[in-house]
């Protein structure tokens, strides 16, 4: 019976099926122990403050997850972030027309990120470093150093704001993620993003449309990265030049902690949102246990290592 | 005959109640070559680990100048003066020849540093008494696979060898290169060292052993000096049938059909020669000459994975801007010749890597049915007997023989109407290639054209109904009917040798 949930021994499916679990066992047992040592943890007003918090987040790791399932890197996300909603905020009025603009400006920059990874040939690295800076210095130019801060109420809403209870950002996210899940997992263009990063010259040989492949991971990466962008300035209330900074590397943590493999063909939608969660759990518990906030640090550095040690492990049994 | 220098006496080994090795006599004696064959899982390669302090016996022991000698661990078989090259190669890329050849043993100075002067000199002196030609200094990551090979073997042979174990040490090398081991060999063979040659390559076995003992399921079925030996016996003693039997009867050319693959002064790129060719449907072209000869770059042209400049019609209709998938559109499938590189999904499963061509096949273009895949999966697990547990294991955790089955199962998935095949058989065992040889028959039968390349000549011979030979990138010769023969490719491959010749790796 149990043998059966876990999908079978020696099978892919099962592996990863256990690797989910021993990721969903890691956050209940911190959660547990949180609880134990500050029983103002586990309320349903702090879990929800989670929750929302790890939203942002939770839209760019799948994207940065399924961009390292592809072998690359996307050091742009927080970039496209910022630049897709001061540029579009900025520009236009309307919230729909803004939020459409931001979606096309993070397919637009993942799309240039994946045409130069795939057809020049660009080490995904130097590729999103570049855009990274190209697009920090547009929003500089445009915002002069000092953008407007004004939101529309729309945005405020669509970040904080609740469907009967349900916050809005949770129920976009628990959507999105479905989709991304079924792509990856059951859909055409998913497998060929897997077989892709297992093994490129094969994927070639195999007839697969390797350009597109790679073109298509960085574009979803790069509207993710605008769609998160839209909510955290939202979330927080001001558009800044800096939004989102530091989560092209907390998202990169978060999906190899949540299993994907830096060389390429594994990763998860489930456990790159568990990791998210897992490390925006860690960030609030380090706040809760009243500790300074430069533990945050040491408590994403440690978990990368514990991660990586982890995997290293299972791939040699 | 001499006393043998090394010896394995009523050997018997058990996994758990499983019966690898049953009661073997086997003798290597100085200045012999002898050979191990078998098909794969018939306990080579546990002989091997059992003489070597690898595996501790179950019953039976080995003798050492015939003195019985338990090995606690490789290292003391080592120290005995018994040197194996694995399958699979322990240098490190990073370090040089001489650093690689000596690793762990470095010559130290006073202060125990590595001498790095002694180390080159060393490794300068085994090199050349092998009669190897490299510089101590380059590092191993700048040589060829076969240079690598060399080293490997210098390596095993640092400390006085008296035996020298080989297993499989051709799989990865050009026949100019294995007609260099071959020198070597013979003279180690000629200073007195004991060889113990594990192939399953009969052309290479009859040239360079005098000996030959037979393993299959774990018994011995024959032994004996090589001289008393053909190609038939051999097999006839790892299978229980004969070669014959092998290969299922020819149809013939096929003249009359409009051909499907037509190729009119294709030239590879790096080439100078250009080729034609028309592929007919029903028939199996063989494309042999030697590892160099530009067989798999013509193939890789047409498939698309490389420059040619020429043209490729397909069923009369030119053929542009080929790629590998508008290939498999319209019906041309190929099998690749280095199944690591680019014939695996290492990761995935057996069904995925089974599937990877045929996605979105089904009635939905976009949704996958794992089930589907599965079912279509093992019914090819089925057909060509392949050793896996469940379809959804890493198929990197099947043997060599067992993937290209798989592989094999996922060319055909796609329906081709033309079948190009670089090395269809590598590392299959002889059964599994019997039942490949009855698969491309019957659908050539059925209308399929086939280009098969292969190095393996009595496959060429056994399979093709027409045999091109290829040198220096052009066809040199056609062959027919009954003067397809392994003595007839091999006059017109060989001849002029060196002309313009190169390994097929750089």
């Amino acid at each position: 019976m149990i043998a059966q949930l876990l999908g079978g021994k020696g099978t892919v499916r099962g592996r990863k099926t256990r690797e989910i679990l021993l990721l969903l066992g890691f956050l209940i047992v911190i959660w547990a122990v949180t609880t134990v040592l500050s029983p103002r943890f586990l309320s349903v007003k702090n879990i929800t403050d989670i929750l929302i918090q790890a939203a942002p987040l939770g839209f760019v790791v799948i994207g940065q997850m399924i961009v390292i399932v592809v072998r690359g890197l996307d050091l742009s996300v927080a970039s496209i972030m910022a630049t897709a909603a001061v540029l579009s905020i900025g520009v236009f009025d309307n919230t729909a027309t803004a939020f459409v603009a931001a979606l096309l400006l993070g397919a637009l920059v993942g799309g240039v990120n994946g045409y130069l990874v795939s057809y020049r040939r660009v080490t995904p690295f130097l590729a999103t470093l570049a855009t990274m800076i190209v697009l920090q210095g547009i929003r500089f130019a445009y915002t002069k150093g000092a953008p407007s801060g004004s939101l529309p109420d729309a945005f405020r809403f669509l970040a904080t704001g609740d469907i009967g209870g349900v916050p809005v950002v949770l129920i976009v996210l628990i959507g999105v993620g479905f989709v991304a899940h079924w792509m990856l997992e059951r859909s055409v263009p998913g497998r060929q993003l897997l077989l892709y990063g297992d093994n490129p010259e094969t994927a070639y040989m195999a007839g697969l449309p390797v350009k597109r492949i790679v073109i298509s991971a960085y574009v979803i990466s790069g509207v993710l990265a605008a769609i998160a962008g839209l909510f955290l300035v939202g979330y927080v209330g001001i558009v800044d030049n800096w939004t989102g900074q530091g989560y092209e590397l907390d998202s990169i943590a978060a999906a190899v902690i949540g299993g994907a493999s830096l060389r390429g063909g594994k990763g998860s939608v489930i456990g790159a949102l568990l990791a998210a969660l897992i490390l925006v759990s860690l960030f609030n518990i380090v706040v809760i246990l009243g500790l300074s906030i430069e533990f945050q640090m040491v408590v994403k550095g440690v978990l990368i290592l514990l991660a990586a040690t982890v995997y290293i492990r299972r791939t040699r049994e | 005959m001499a006393d043998p220098v090394l010896a394995a006496r009523g050997m018997t080994k058990l996994f758990g109640s499983n019966e690898v090795l049953r009661n073997i006599d086997f003798e290597v004696i100085a200045g012999r070559n002898i050979a191990l064959c078998g098909e794969n899982g018939a306990g080579k390669s546990t002989l091997i680990k059992l003489m070597t302090g690898i595996y501790t016996p179950s019953a039976g022991h080995v003798l050492l100048d015939g003195e019985p000698v338990i090995f606690a661990g490789p290292k003391e078989a080592i120290a005995a003066g018994i040197a194996v090259v694995h399958q699979e190669f322990s240098t490190i890329s990073a370090l040089t020849v001489a650093e690689n050849v000596f690793l762990e043993k470095e010559p130290r100075d006073r202060l125990g540093l590595v001498d790095r002067r002694r180390l080159r000199r060393d490794c300068a002196d085994l090199l050349q008494q092998l009669g190897i030609d490299l510089d101590p200094d380059t590092p191993l990551e700048r040589l060829s696979v076969a240079e690598a090979q060399m080293v490997e073997i210098a390596k095993a042979l640092r400390s006085r060898a008296r035996v020298l174990i080989l297993d499989e040490p051709t799989a990865v090398l050009s026949h100019r290169e294995i007609d260099h081991l071959f020198r070597i060999l013979r003279d180690l063979r000629n200073q007195g060292m004991g060889l113990v040659y594990v192939s399953h390559r009969l052309d290479e076995i009859f040239e360079v052993c005098t000996d030959i003992c037979v393993l299959k399921d774990g018994d011995v079925t024959s032994a004996g000096p090589i001289e008393d030996y053909d190609h038939d016996r051999v097999v006839a003693a790892m299978v229980g049938r004969r070669l014959g039997e092998l290969f299922p009867p020819k149809s013939g050319p096929a003249t009359g059909a409009a051909p499907v693959l037509s190729l009119r002064d294709l030239k590879v790129e790096g080439s100078a020669a250009s080729v034609d060719l028309d592929l007919r449907p029903g028939e199996i072209v063989g494309l042999s000459g030697l590892v160099g000869s530009g067989r798999t770059e013509l193939a890789l042209a047409i498939f698309g994975a490389a420059r040619g400049a020429g043209t490729v019609a397909l069923s009369g209709a030119n053929y542009r801007k080929r790629t590998p998938g508008r290939s498999l559109a319209g019906g041309l499938a190929m099998l690749t010749e280095d199944r690591k590189a680019n014939g695996l999904f290492p990761d995935a499963s057996v069904a995925w890597n089974f599937a990877a061509s045929t996605l979105g096949k089904g009635a939905r273009a976009l949704a996958l049915s794992p089930r589907d895949e599965e079912e279509r999966s093992r019914s090819v697990v089925e057909r060509f007997s392949v050793v896996v547990d469940h379809v959804g294991q890493p198929i990197s955790a099947l043997s060599g023989g067992n993937q290209q089955k798989v592989l094999i199962g996922r060319l055909l998935e796609n329906a081709p109407k033309i079948l190009l095949l670089d090395e269809p058989t590598r590392g299959v065992d002889v059964a599994t290639k019997a039942e490949i040889y009855r698969t491309l028959r019957r659908l050539a039968r059925d209308g399929v054209a086939i280009l098969v390349i292969s190095s393996e000549l009595i496959e060429v011979v056994g399979l093709c109904d027409r045999v091109h030979v290829m040198r220096d990138g052009a066809f040199v010769a056609e062959l027919l009917g009954d003067a397809i023969t392994e003595d007839g490719i091999m006059a017109v491959a060989a001849a002029a040798t060196g002309g313009g010749m190169r390994p097929s790796h750089d």
